[in-house]
């Protein structure tokens, strides 16, 4: 059976990356002056997040009134590089990774003595909105090189739908 | 070439007051992937003594299903669908009137179009968890009267119906 090819949202895709580089850098857990860059690390160091794909179109409606409906999902990882091989400070990579993923699902986060929870996903535009965003796994040491620099590696989807009427 | 099916455009009269002069139109099927008019055609067919076969037409009993429809308060048409609903309403607090348009030629200035007095009833509410649908059925029950919309009032979403054959 021949494989289904794979569509892109092609125009939504600097839609989509600007929100999420946004959302990511709102995470009220983040250091002061603490940025998650776009798909840039340096060799030893680095926060940032890459997208796998775009947003891949993964089911289209089309409604009798002209109107489509377009199911797209964005994937990308998170990734947080360090050199430091102290226990603690690995698990307190761990846990900022994860406690994003919660933060991004909406889930209640605890950040220092106070509950963050984020309540609404920014709006975006051109027909598009965001309905979910979950973790597909959960923090996890990816990678580790012979001068223990070690990248930690969260992978998140966001679902989001496109509603347009084809011409 | 064949026609589209947003060619065939169907509107419900959110006001329900009956009164074609000043209805007020909303489209039906934005988050419908098929809908139909069922005609429901009413014929017996029976064999006379001459050995021929006679069909007694009795007409239609024409009649349409909008399903899905999600509750949502930014439509017109959701608060008469929820309280016909919720309230349990019957008889004339159900009626109507449906706008039937069907675009031939999207450079003509007039299309085709036709006012159908209906009774409309939900059919249940609630489902899964896609939102709040209230499927709800729509068959006649009265006056047809045939007429035309223009091209522009078409597309401003709330057509303006006038009766009479459509003059070039």
């Amino acid at each position: 059976m021949a494989e289904k090819q794979q569509r892109f949202d092609v125009q939504g895709y600097d839609i989509v990356t600007d929100a999420i580089q946004n959302l990511l850098n709102a995470f009220p857990g983040l250091e002061e002056n603490e940025e998650i860059l776009f798909s840039s690390m340096k060799e030893e160091s680095g926060f940032a997040w890459y997208p796998i794909s775009g947003g891949v179109i993964e089911d289209e409606k089309r409604f009798v009134t002209g109107k489509v409906r377009q199911t797209c999902v964005y994937p990308f990882f998170l990734i947080y590089r360090s050199g430091s091989t102290s226990p603690k400070r690995k698990v307190g990579i761990k846990e900022l990774l994860d406690s994003i993923g919660r933060w991004l699902e909406k889930q209640p986060v605890k950040i220092g003595e106070d509950t963050a929870v984020l309540k609404e996903y920014p709006s975006l535009t051109e027909g598009r909105s965001i309905k979910a965003i979950e973790r597909q796994t959960p923090a996890y040491l990816d990678s580790e090189t012979e001068n223990k620099i070690e990248d930690w590696v969260i992978y998140i989807t966001l679902k989001y739908q496109n509603e347009f009427r084809r011409k | 070439m064949k026609l589209e099916r947003e060619a065939l455009a169907h509107y419900l009269d959110y006001s329900f007051k009956c009164e074609t002069s000043t209805a007020t139109w909303e489209i039906l099927g934005d988050d419908i992937e098929e809908m139909a008019v069922e005609l429901n055609p009413d014929t017996e067919t029976k064999k006379n003594i001459l050995g021929q076969t006679k069909t007694q037409d009795n007409g239609y009993e024409p009649s349409m299903d909008a399903d899905p429809y999600y509750a949502d308060p930014e439509k017109k048409l959701y608060p008469k669908i929820r309280d016909i609903a919720l309230n349990r309403l019957k008889g004339d607090k159900c009626k109507t009137l449906m706008l039937e348009v069907i675009v031939e030629d999207t450079d003509a200035e007039k299309h085709l179009a036709y006012v159908q007095e209906v009774m409309v009833k939900p059919q249940s509410y609630g489902g899964d968890n896609a939102g709040i649908n209230i499927p709800f059925n729509v068959s006649e029950d009265g006056t047809r009267t045939k007429g035309y919309v223009t091209a522009e009032s078409v597309k401003t979403g709330n057509p303006v119906f006038t009766e009479g054959e459509i003059t070039e």
